[in-house]
């Protein structure tokens, strides 16, 4: 659903109708995954996909259909469906996409996206008469009292939010009965902190943005840190890194990169990173810098443990040559630290694989 | 003079040709080339434009030739007497001629790297807008896509065959199951130096194990990598995206072919001066008793063919 966020919050404003679509189960090789969203309004403004065109009409037809009659369905697309064939699902694979009005909970999602808030969609996708949006997991609180139903799904919902991924899972009526329950996590964006404006920052900035990540620009230099030079930047602190570290709610999700190549922004910097409690803290530096920078960190009294946590030299070794380059190695890096995979190629263990 | 060799500067940039622009930076008399003086070296070994005579074309092509295989500039520096090392300054005789000294900057210009996505995939999208991003100039492959999808690439093409794929070239085929087949058969037979599949480990060993059988050579397979990319552990398009543009600078050698080596040209000594000369197809040669003998310049070339025996005797 944060894809489609903007055109939500512009729909709403202006007052429209709108259905939203959501596949709520994929199987093989679909186009796109679950959580995947489409918005559509009475008023024939469509927003996002859920099979990048495969069944996007047959879903529209759906979603007009909803704003008609105001009940929530599970619509079944498969390459075995002699419907979805007629629609044509080219890419293989199923997928189930869970159709509704938009309502007050998917409302309240958006207001904690917009806020940078973690929050999380659940949705009843069976049986076919409970379908719909159930409850709002909104900064650690549920929308409504936990009822037998919520219990269940407390837990995983939780762990949905901590791990990003979307997942259903199984949960009680109060009726007995038993019913899917969806889960759509909708966590913070992760946050990169650039400290040190420079070219290199310049092109992270950029590349992280077609990321997702949020971008924080930390530099006291105006002429560097200037809103034409980061265009994309969702926050420019002009104060000195420990400063700007300081006034930012850090988590895992948060990646810190010091580049700025001079000692008296690199050090405090670096200090206030690495006793945070950011997942990635990465720093670029020649070997010699990083020599001296490892030896003067613990001059400072930082725990071995701290300074381990130090990327550096920064970035996957793949041999960068240009600013954008670096940019792509340090956000690889960050990417692969935060799902602890090792960076190497995935094809050399193939080929072994086949033979 | 000048202008035109920017002018076929300009023309070789645009067929995607490699080549090493010469210039002149100092000369001490006596020196028939001046600073400023500038010649263009083709892969071929082919020099354009003067900076200087016979004794230093031989020396400034093999030169030339190194940069475009090692992509490296360098700073030479031609003289007949010898002279003190310096840091970044390679330094060569100039033993056709008596008296000066030439400093020449060689500098490879090679063609923008090139990123070929086959097929309509959602991570086409997501790959041409970071592949434009790292400057890389982008063709989509596909028989329907269509440009106006696809604004971050420099061309959307029907087949491979018309994506002017070269060994500056990675290709990503992205099909997701349509028509993977033929587009994989296709890239390998290209000179492309990287060509990767996105899929997962069970539908490439099936797209493997059906090109084997269609008679597709074991090394020709080989040179597939699948599943594309860095082990990241991507999940969105944007990430798969990241991780495979990581692998194709990773595996990224200086002149962009697997194998740079290959590219530098094979050297002789002129048997009259003993400098080194580049063996390349306009060098000069002569044969005797069923050996080529490589020279730096055509004075060279006719003191050889006036005695050749007398002159391997008291060859250097």
């Amino acid at each position: 659903m944060r894809d489609v966020a903007d055109e939500l919050v512009a729909w709403l404003d202006a007052g429209e109708r709108i259905a939203i679509a959501t596949v709520v189960a994929v199987t093989g090789s679909a186009p796109r995954p679950a959580g995947a969203t489409l918005l559509a309004t009475s008023g024939d403004r469509l927003a996002g996909s859920v099979s990048n065109g495969c069944v996007e009409a047959a879903v529209h037809a759906e979603a007009m259909a909803v704003l008609a009659d105001g009940r929530p369905r599970v619509v079944h697309y498969g390459i075995s469906d002699e419907m979805a064939f007629s629609v044509g699902l080219s890419c293989g694979g199923a997928i189930d996409v869970l159709v509704e009005p938009v309502g007050a909970l998917h409302e309240r999602a958006l207001a904690a996206i917009r806020a940078d808030r973690g929050a999380l969609l659940a949705r009843v996708v069976s049986p076919p008469d409970r379908v719909g949006t159930l409850a709002l997991l909104d900064d650690d609180r549920w929308s409504a009292p936990l009822d037998p139903v919520l219990a269940g799904i407390d837990g995983p919902a939780r762990a949905a939010l901590r791990d990003g991924w979307p997942r259903t899972v199984e949960a009680r009526l109060t009726d007995g009965r038993g019913a899917m329950v969806f889960l759509e996590p909708l966590p913070r964006a992760a946050t990169l902190v650039i400290v040190g404006a420079t070219h290199v920052g310049v092109a992270l900035a950029r590349l992280a943005k077609d990321l997702g990540f949020r971008v924080v620009v930390a530099d006291p230099r105006r002429a560097l840190a200037s809103r034409e030079r980061f265009p994309g930047a969702d926050e420019i602190l002009l104060v000195w890194p420990d400063e700007a570290l300081a006034r930012l709610r850090i988590d895992e999700r948060t990646a810190i990169v010091v580049l700025s190549h001079d000692p008296k922004f690199d050090r405090p910097g670096l200090i206030a990173a690495l006793r945070s409690r950011a997942g990635y803290v990465g720093a670029i530096g020649s070997r010699r810098t990083n020599e001296q920078r490892f030896a003067w960190l613990r001059e400072e009294g930082l725990s071995g443990a701290d300074i381990e946590r130090l990327k550096a030299p920064i970035g996957l070794d793949i041999g960068a040559r240009t600013a954008e380059e670096t940019a792509l190695a340090i956000l690889a890096e960050i990417v692969a630290v935060h799902r602890s995979r090792p960076g190497t190629s995935l094809s050399s263990r193939a080929l072994a694989a086949v033979g | 003079m000048k202008h035109d060799l920017f002018a076929e500067a300009a023309q070789l940039s645009a067929r995607r040709e490699a080549f090493a622009m010469a210039t002149v930076i100092r000369a001490e008399r006596p020196t028939s080339a001046k600073p400023g003086a500038k010649a263009i070296v083709s892969r071929d070994g082919a020099l354009r434009g003067w900076i200087g005579g016979s004794c230093a074309i031989p020396t400034v092509v093999r030169e030339a030739l190194a940069a475009l295989a090692d992509g490296e500039p360098r700073l030479i520096a031609l003289s007949s007497t010898p002279m003190p090392a310096r840091d970044g300054v390679r330094h060569f005789p100039m033993t056709c001629h008596s008296g000066g000294t030439l400093e020449i900057y060689i500098e490879p210009v090679l063609p923008s790297e090139q990123l070929v996505i086959v097929g309509r995939a959602p991570v086409t999208r997501a790959l041409a807008a970071l592949g434009a991003a790292l400057g890389r100039r982008v063709v989509v492959v596909d028989p329907e896509a269509k440009q106006a999808e696809f604004p971050a690439a420099d061309a959307v093409v029907p087949d491979v065959a018309r994506a002017g794929v070269d060994e500056r070239t990675a290709v990503v085929v992205a099909t997701r199951g349509e028509y993977d087949e033929d587009a994989v058969r296709d890239a390998l037979a290209t000179s492309a130096r990287y060509v990767a599949l996105v899929a997962s480990r069970t539908r490439a060993a099936v797209l493997v194990a059906a090109l084997a059988d269609a008679g597709l050579s074991r090394e020709a397979l080989a040179r597939l990598r699948f599943p594309a990319g860095l082990d990241i552990g991507a999940r969105t398009e944007e990430e798969i995206a990241l991780s495979i543009l990581a692998e194709i600078v990773a595996t990224r050698t200086s002149l962009g072919t697997e194998a740079a080596d290959a590219a530098i040209p094979a050297e002789a000594i002129d048997p009259i001066c003993g400098m080194t000369v580049a063996v390349t197809a306009g060098a000069l040669r002569a044969e005797h008793a069923g050996t080529t003998y490589y020279f730096c310049a055509e004075g060279c070339r006719r003191t050889f063919l006036r005695d050749p025996a007398a002159a391997l005797a008291g060859a250097p």
